[in-house]
């Protein structure tokens, strides 16, 4: 498990990217590794943008992020912690969620309408349900949890 | 003899953003494209040859100036990233079917 700490200022998203680049590049058994790293990375930045512009309101705090591979499947797993605002599951029109055992409380991410071509904002949830296998939210503790997971295939 | 004269300008733009487009980088490029939309810019190409990430929010600015350029009578013309990684939210938010795509500036511009 890699850990990584970053100011939830969008100036440090490419420094998350860049270290979730470089320990997928570490995972020499995962199929088609280039185009898994780069579907990994834009669902997690999307997610991780989402936590400054949202639960942060842009006002500044700490991104707590692990990342790791599952114990009983060939994935990649990542923890997206932080202390804003709780995210809303029942405000996001277009969604659906359904119960996850993952933590406490845990809203397992089903399906995203398709956006809008002209829709400016909300395409981050559809991009990350799109690119990973299972994305989960908790919130527990005084803290927001986002829990992702892809596949190798 | 009365003679109704009308000087049409039809003012191109070639707008050729490098390395990433996100949510760090995206605010500077929409003030850029603000600034030559408020100049009088109608018809632009945006060469993302040389883009290798792009975001929603880098999405974002393009729809933006999408819907402006059409309300002025102009379009936009788009050249895709060689980057996979840029390439990609493209075609998985259909962008590549919304905009008009072209293989070269050139092309781009020889379109409007």
């Amino acid at each position: 498990m890699v850990e990584l700490n970053i100011p939830a200022e969008h100036r440090y998203l490419s420094m998350a990217d860049a270290w979730m680049t470089a320990f997928i590049e570490r995972q020499d058994d995962i199929a088609n590794r280039d185009d898994f790293s780069n579907e990994f990375v834009l669902a997690a930045h999307e997610l991780v943008a989402n936590v400054m512009d949202h639960a942060y309101g842009g006002r500044g705090g700490k991104i707590s992020m692990t990342i790791d591979r599952a114990k009983s499947a060939k994935a990649v797993v990542m923890r997206i912690v932080d202390q804003g605002k709780p995210f809303s599951t029942q405000s996001r029109v277009g969604t659906t969620w359904s119960a996850s055992g993952e933590c406490p409380g845990g809203r397992r991410l089903e399906s995203v309408s398709e956006p809008e071509w002209d829709q400016v904002r909300g395409r981050g949830l559809f991009l990350a349900n799109s690119l990973l296998d299972s994305v989960v939210y908790c919130h527990t503790g005084g803290e927001n949890l986002w829990l992702l997971t892809k596949l190798s295939k | 003899m009365e003679i109704a004269i009308k000087d049409i300008i039809e003012r191109r733009v070639v707008i050729a953003p490098r390395d990433r487009i996100d949510a760090f980088s995206a605010p500077e490029l929409r003030s850029e494209i603000e600034r030559l939309l408020l100049d009088g810019a109608t018809h632009f190409v945006l060469d993302l040859s040389d883009v290798s990430f792009l975001d929603s929010s880098g999405l974002a600015v393009l729809v933006s100036l999408l819907k402006r350029a059409r309300q002025t009578g102009g379009d936009v013309k788009l050249v895709m990233p060689r980057e996979d990684a840029a390439q990609r939210i493209l075609k998985l938010t259909k962008f590549d079917r919304v905009f008009d795509v072209a293989a070269s500036v050139d092309a781009a511009l020889a379109a409007f």
